[in-house]
């Protein structure tokens, strides 16, 4: 696959995106290129990186940004990198559902008990980024890619 | 003895190689001890080393790389920083590699490497650290199904300045020349016995003159593809000098280049082979090193720092 370069508008509204959901700053990003695989995949890369996926034909990349196939949705593996510039939308949870959560189970969350509103919400533990839930009400689905999942003993 | 699963023609080959056989054999039967290091895109060393303590892990220093860690601990994968990607679980002699484009990355950041054979991606990931995410890290492996590996290691450890392409290096088209290049070559794979004693089962002379025949195609591949006056990492995990020396050599009568001499502080380091079934090898290569398992308890390893020459 070859990727294409997002900008101007697109770019800008991805960007807002994530500011009007998790405060993160536009000015995070500063320096790093949004590239778009055509399957809406949007990937983060350095300059130099960018430019070689626009002219070569790779097999992957790495990091995933968002993914615009239906509505935006920030990557656990950009939250990871990026959830601690978040400013709202960050729902702190317990030792008990931080382990259920990394194994890729899906949360019941008290109401009351946080500020998010429903839609995309960055999980965190201990101050930690752990990756993207999605809340509707009082569920938390389980947003972790499979691999990614795993039995976590000592945190 | 604790060498009887040791091949006698093994045996035969290395005992006049090394400077303490009883000691090679000893640390051939010894397990590895397990080493991570900390992934500096996503955490900082001393805070990592402070929580793992906390958890009841040790982790001990190692003398020539402060990010990495010797650790006796068995839990050290089913922790909260392994999960995160903050740390990366790691052989140590195979952190070595990347040591050697330190200072070439610390002069430039930005500049471009070619990872010939990056899979599972354990140098590339280093390499993207070292780098900072910056510039751009081309990471190619031949084999189709070990590059899901690279990917999963590069979105676990948040890298951002790597691209997965999929080529036999030898026949690898591209205009592109890189600034450094790292060719950790497939080889017999010797020097990981310490971890899979099935090495042993499958080993023969034959292999290794046919693997050798294949890093000679790579080596020079590789060497083109590299800018004038860039450098390139040549390594294996193996002892035979026909995969190390003898590539070296080969690659010194085809091609315009020198070694730079290997100094990592704290770690210790033999010369290499000079003669071999009657077959004496180039001066230059007496720059490379080789790394015996019994000198620093870790696997083993062959690293040469190849430079181009400028106006090639």
């Amino acid at each position: 696959m070859k990727l294409t370069q997002v900008r101007g508008k697109v770019r800008e509204a991805m960007l807002e995106y994530l500011e009007n959901r998790f405060g993160i700053e536009p000015g995070t990003f500063t320096g790093f290129e949004l590239m778009d695989n055509g399957k809406g995949r949007i990937f983060a890369l350095s300059k130099a990186t960018a430019e070689f996926c626009a002219r070569n034909n790779i097999m992957s990349t790495s990091l995933p940004f968002m993914r615009l196939d239906g509505a935006a949705k920030p990557t656990s593996a950009m939250l990871q990198v990026f959830g601690r510039h978040a400013q709202r939308n960050v729902l702190a949870i317990s030792r008990s559902k931080a382990k259920e959560f990394m194994e890729g189970f899906d949360l019941l969350v008290e109401s009351g008990s946080h500020s998010c509103s429903d839609g995309y919400v960055i999980i965190t533990y201990d101050g930690f980024p752990l990756g993207c839930g999605l809340l509707r009400g009082n569920d938390i689905k389980n947003m972790l890619p499979k691999a990614k999942r795993m039995s976590v003993e000592l945190f | 003895m604790a060498h009887f699963n040791i091949p006698q023609k093994f045996r035969e080959r290395y005992e006049p190689l090394v400077d303490d056989p009883k000691e090679f054999y000893a640390a051939l039967n010894r397990p590895l001890p397990k080493a991570f290091r900390v992934n500096t895109l996503k955490a900082g060393i001393a805070k990592v080393k402070e929580r793992l303590e906390g958890y009841g892990i040790r982790a001990e220093p190692v003398a020539w790389y402060d990010a990495a860690f010797f650790t006796p601990s068995d839990k050290i994968g089913s922790t909260l920083e392994h999960f995160m990607g903050h740390i990366y679980i790691q052989e140590l002699v195979s952190m070595l590699p990347p040591m050697l484009l330190k200072k070439e990355i610390e002069a430039n950041p930005d500049m471009t490497v070619l990872d010939a054979c990056a899979a599972p991606g354990s140098k590339t990931t280093q390499i993207s650290a070292l780098m900072g995410n910056r510039g751009l890290i081309v990471a190619n492996d031949s084999a189709f199904g070990r590059l899901k590996i690279i990917k999963h290691n590069l979105e676990k450890l948040g890298c951002m300045n790597v691209a997965v392409v999929n080529h036999d290096i030898r026949f690898f088209k591209t205009d592109m020349q890189f600034d450094c290049i790292l060719l950790d070559a497939p080889c017999s794979s010797e020097g990981t016995l310490r971890k899979n004693r099935e090495i042993v089962k499958r080993w023969n002379e034959n292999a290794i003159l046919s693997l050798a025949n294949l890093q000679r195609q790579m080596i020079t591949r590789c060497f083109d593809m590299l800018k004038p006056d860039g450098v390139m990492v040549y390594s294996t995990c193996t002892f035979a000098p026909e995969e190390n020396e003898g590539v070296l050599d080969y690659l010194l009568t085809k091609r315009s280049c020198s070694l730079e001499k290997i100094n990592i502080d704290g770690l210790r380091t033999s010369e290499t082979i000079r003669e071999w079934k009657g077959k004496t090898f180039a001066g230059e290569t007496a720059k490379a090193s080789r790394i015996w398992p019994h000198h620093n308890d870790t696997g083993g390893f062959f690293l040469a720092k190849i430079r181009k020459c400028e106006g090639v």
